[in-house]
């Protein structure tokens, strides 16, 4: 049963590693980095899961059972910090990208290839 | 062809990659909690804190300087924005 | 945009406002917290901006006053995350556990927090939407 979410973030990550090395233009680039961010995350959290499945929020009556049947909460603390990361690079990569375009006259990498200035 | 036996490769090496870790995952020995820092941070945060969200304990109080460090990148990535959109000078000087 | 598109998110923009202050402040009772609640507060905006163009929306909310708010946060957020320890120790003992008062500095740590993502992504918004390109 858990393989199955294995199974997702690994194909997630192949189809936005497709995407990164595949498309030609800049803006689709852009989308396979963070479906490739977003894949990684949900193999992250899929790790931490146990079979009496209870959502790591504390109340009066899952008091006495909670350290034997809560999934892992450390894995979830570490994918919020990543999912903010990644939306403030994917920010900063939008505006790289319209220098770009005002630099080149057009957003497709392979009329790129220029090192002059 | 050689770009494609090299595109080819680099798939196969994150295949495998990623298999490694469900073979060490699958291993009871190894991902069991009895041991591990999850059991103390599930019966320490609420004797020392008394909150009921564990996870915003973890975030803001047993690890509060990944957070802050967290911030500071969101701080940059804002002002990294801020900077090219209303101050670059490429091409426009001299 | 049109008079459907502006009619409804006339009535829908001060809910989800609302909605978006209700998960930061509540932060440590139920699952969300400043990073959820600020996401959810910075779209409520950009909806609002794209319905109505930017010069209505910034008479809601300045860009000035947004620098300002970023800036703030983000210095009283390390100086409370330095001197976290003295803050616990007079706060804990006296509060009642599962209520909105309990959890010791973690609900201020939420708040400012929250307006510094909030800020920090609206910033972001309105420097991508200012700048005019071709």
């Amino acid at each position: 049963m858990e393989f199955l979410y294995y199974l997702t973030g690994l194909g997630m990550v192949c189809i936005g590693l497709y995407c990164l090395i595949f498309r030609q233009n800049l803006l689709k680039k852009i989308i396979g980095l963070n479906i490739l961010g977003n894949g990684v995350h949900i193999f992250l959290i899929a790790t931490g899961y146990r079979k009496p499945s209870i959502p790591p929020i504390l109340s009066a009556k899952v008091m006495s059972i909670f350290p034997t049947a809560s999934v892992d909460p450390i894995p979830q603390a570490l994918v919020l910090t990543s999912i903010v990361i990644d939306f403030s690079i994917t920010g900063l990569a939008l505006m790289i990208a319209i220098w770009t375009y005002r630099r080149f006259k057009t957003l497709d990498t392979s009329k790129m290839k220029t090192l002059r200035y | 062809m050689k770009d494609r036996l090299k595109i080819a490769t680099g798939f196969a090496c994150i295949v495998i990659f990623f298999s490694y870790i469900l073979v060490c995952i699958s291993n009871p020995d190894f991902s069991s909690f009895e041991k591990k820092i999850s059991n103390y941070y599930l019966t320490e945060g609420w004797k020392s804190l008394k909150a009921a969200n564990v996870v915003t304990s973890i975030v803001w109080d047993f690890r509060g300087f990944d957070t802050l460090g967290e911030e500071t990148v969101l701080f940059t990535a804002a002002i990294g924005v801020f900077a090219l959109g209303f101050g670059g000078f490429v091409g426009r000087r001299r | 945009m049109n008079v459907i598109i502006r009619t409804g998110v006339k009535i829908l923009f001060p809910l989800i406002l609302l909605i978006g202050i209700y998960v930061i402040v509540h932060g440590h009772l139920t699952p969300g917290g400043s990073f959820s609640g600020g996401s959810i507060v910075a779209g409520a905006f950009v909806l609002y901006t794209l319905a109505y163009g930017l010069e209505k929306t910034e008479r809601e909310l300045k860009e000035s006053v947004v620098d300002i708010l970023k800036s703030s946060a983000g210095f009283i957020l390390i100086v409370l995350i330095l001197f976290e320890f003295l803050l616990r120790r007079f706060l804990v003992p006296l509060e009642v556990p599962f209520t909105l008062f309990s959890g010791g500095p973690l609900i201020f740590f939420n708040v400012i927090g929250g307006v510094m993502v909030f800020s920090g992504l609206l910033v972001i918004w309105y420097t991508i939407v200012k700048t005019d390109s071709d």
